[in-house]
């Protein structure tokens, strides 16, 4: 086994903002993972459960379910998680069952921010903690997770580190300091974060990967530059087409005006693209625009092949 | 198409919104140009711009100050806009914080910003950065100054995130019962509040082994410091909000691109706003892409196109079969959304440009299509 890969950290969190494509990469890179022999666990953190459509199980459970061959996939309910931490550690039943149903709770749950993120983080550590009773090796190779994509991607990976200076001491903290110590321990978790070939997302890409770096410690493996215009056109053949461009008689001709804009939006993609490359400290990889709105299985199952021969190969 | 919203008796603030990264600032910042085109004392209140059109405007981004946009950039283009045009770039990160010097007595004022708890919910609760930008937009409206104001909201998961988001905010800080189910256990210190009796109730005893005294100190003293007279100014100056981008003169528009997410927030938000008895002035849907017609296929024109070889004419057909297949996706969704919306509300097409849009001419490209 080749120890060095991007990816054999077993935690990987895909991040990005919204409608970048993270959905789909983490469906994309499970199914990648899987092929290559290694038990992948995929995890939703939403309630609209995108994940669970591409998978046709609407909705994903909340105890990991397979998927397909070497795949699982489960949703995190961070309500019930606190619950069930609350129930392991207030001894008394009795107490635990008013806990848990008392308003003062209940408001103070929604109230105390980052409660809930650091339930979801706990659940995905105990996933990764978890071992085959009988061989005793890690149930799960990989754990993917789809991140919320709210105003700012890092927001749930932000969290153990604010709430730890909020409580000081008991079971919480203690919790979240070993997911904590996860998330920064570079040889279990990295960031993959996908973004898209414009200006403003390579930007907040590039902030993205600063931050997780620099304040929250997490290590950054990859970029990936999702929907970008694949290179139809060879050098010479963009020349002969420009050229063509020019004349008269070729102004209205959809076939050059439909390779011109091709070749204008890709230009203009791969500007961005080298600005990412040049600032970034890690790869940076490039999936294709589909000509569709809405991806089918097989252009999923395409990517996934493409995350595999390339991605997966990265060092 | 959009024509009449300028006109004397229209709206005195547009919103443009919808989910991220559809082009909203950019249709704002065109949406600004018709209106100083047409006349009016216009201001752009922009969120995020990227840096090029941002510098186009005549803004700095580290700067949080209204700026006229200077008159050459028009002239360069020939234009001579008979009214004003203006850009601020909002600050939605610290105005929590301003809210909170609005409505507390000095002293408390100190206490809050300080307290630990306060630090934590004003950077997390969901939709407060968003209402904070309409708290801005409520001040400059009453201040008269500008005939017509583009708001460019920020981009939220649930786009109307900040139309509710002072009620959650006074439903969090309301909780009155909170205070009271705290409050015998309370004893004020030199330091702030303790919580000394925790012993007497077995339920904050557990909680507090659960989380650590600290928090729940914390959470204690923050709701303390909400006296009525603060509770009271909030309510209203919230209300005041809500009350203006419900009234006449506000008008929403839902921004959006083909996409299947964005068309599903654009709906979605069209139906927020038709439950909350807002003005909605229409869809934008922005960075479609060109329809071809249906037989464009069966006759490709090669005509003249003699020295070209047999795989590059493949992969001209193979691209124009990719637009056409693009234009039709997307004209299927828009279909889609104009049976959903129902007759008589306006969708109307911004064209995929060849290029980034990021200055005056960009914009007036956009503005072609918009009147
Ligand atoms: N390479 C691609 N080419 C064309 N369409 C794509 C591509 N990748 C994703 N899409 C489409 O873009 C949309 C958004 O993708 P996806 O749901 O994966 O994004 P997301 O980042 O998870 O979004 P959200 O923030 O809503 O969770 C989907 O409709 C998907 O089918
Ligand atoms: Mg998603």
């Amino acid at each position: 086994m080749i120890v060095n890969h991007l990816f054999n950290r077993r935690v990987i969190f895909v991040v990005g903002k919204g409608g970048t494509g993270k959905t789909t990469v983490v469906a994309a890179l499970g199914l990648a993972a899987a092929k290559n022999d290694k038990k992948v666990l995929v995890v939703e953190t939403q309630e609209n459960d995108a994940l669970g459509m591409l998978f046709g199980q609407t909705p994903l459970r909340e105890k990991p379910s397979v998927l397909g061959p070497n795949i699982w996939g489960v949703r995190i309910n961070s309500k019930m998680v606190l619950d069930e931490y609350i129930k392991r550690y207030v001894t008394v039943g009795f107490v635990a069952y008013q806990i848990i149903h008392s308003r003062v709770f209940e408001h103070f749950a929604v109230a105390a921010p980052g409660l809930k993120e650091v339930m979801s983080l706990s659940e995905i550590w105990r996933f990764e903690q978890k071992r085959d009773p009988e061989t005793d090796a890690f149930l799960y190779d990989h754990i993917i997770v789809d991140s919320p994509a709210t105003g700012h991607g890092l927001s749930l990976l932000r969290v153990p580190s604010t709430l730890k200076s909020m409580f000081q001491t008991g079971p919480i903290a203690t919790q979240t300091g070993w997911v904590q110590d996860m998330l920064q321990d570079s040889s279990r978790t990295c960031l993959l974060s996908v973004t898209l070939p414009e200006e403003l997302p390579i930007n907040e890409a590039l902030e993205f990967e600063r931050t997780a770096e620099n304040d929250l410690n997490i290590r950054m493996a990859s970029t990936i530059v999702n929907m970008v215009y694949p290179k139809t056109f060879n050098t010479d053949e963009v020349k002969a087409i420009e050229k063509l461009d020019h004349l008269e008689n070729q102004k209205n001709n959809p076939l050059i005006e439909a390779a011109r804009r091709h070749i204008a939006r890709r230009k203009l993609q791969q500007v961005h693209i080298r600005r990412l490359t040049e600032e970034s400290e890690h790869p940076v990889f490039q999936l294709p625009f589909y000509d569709t709105n809405n991806l089918a299985w097989e252009q999923i199952a395409d990517i996934a092949e493409q995350i595999r021969t390339g991605l997966l190969k990265l060092k | 198409m959009l024509e009449k919203i300028f006109e004397n008796n229209g709206p005195r603030i547009i919103a443009c919104c919808g989910s991220g990264g559809v082009g909203k600032t950019t249709i704002a910042a065109s949406l600004g140009i018709i209106g100083a085109l047409k006349g009016r004392k216009t201001l752009v209140l922009t969120i995020d711009p990227a840096k090029r059109l941002a510098d186009s405007l005549g803004l700095d981004s580290f700067d949080h100050e209204i700026r006229r946009v200077p008159p050459e950039k028009f002239l360069k283009n020939g234009l001579n806009p008979s009214g004003e045009l203006y850009a601020m770039m909002l600050d939605t990160k610290r105005t929590f914080d301003k809210l909170i010097s609005r409505h507390a007595s000095e002293n408390s004022q100190k206490k809050i910003l300080g307290n630990r708890y306060y630090e934590h919910l004003s950077s997390t609760l969901a939709g407060s950065r968003e209402y904070m930008a309409m708290e801005k937009l409520y001040e400059i409206y009453h201040d008269h100054e500008y005939e017509l104001i583009v708001l460019d909201t920020p981009p939220t998961r649930r786009a109307l995130d900040f139309l509710d988001t002072p009620q959650r905010l006074l439903d969090l800080l309301g909780h009155q019962f909170f205070l009271k189910f705290f409050r015998p256990y309370l004893y004020a210190g030199r330091f702030g509040f303790r919580l000394f009796t925790i012993l007497a109730s077995p339920m904050l005893k557990s909680m507090s082994q659960l989380m650590g005294n600290r928090v729940l100190e914390d959470v204690a003293e923050f709701f303390n410091l909400w006296d009525d007279v603060m509770f009271e100014g909030f309510r209203k100056r919230a209300k005041g909000v809500q009350k203006l981008l419900s009234s006449s003169d506000t008008l929403f528009f839902a921004v959006g691109n083909p996409m299947a997410r964005p068309m599903k927030e654009a709906l979605y938000l069209y139906d927020q706003i038709r439950k909350n008895h807002i003005a909605f002035g229409g869809f934008i849907i922005n960075r479609v892409h060109p329809q071809y017609p249906e037989n464009i296929l069966n006759n490709p024109d090669f005509s003249n196109l003699t020295d070209i070889d047999k795989t590059l004419s493949e992969k001209l057909l193979f691209n124009l079969k990719k637009f056409r297949n693009l234009g039709n996706s997307d004209a299927t969704a828009i279909e889609e959304m104009k049976n959903k919306a129902g007759a008589g509300i306006p969708v109307v097409q911004i064209p995929l440009f060849d290029t980034d849009i990021h200055d005056i001419d960009g914009l007036l490209k956009v503005c072609a299509h918009l009147s």
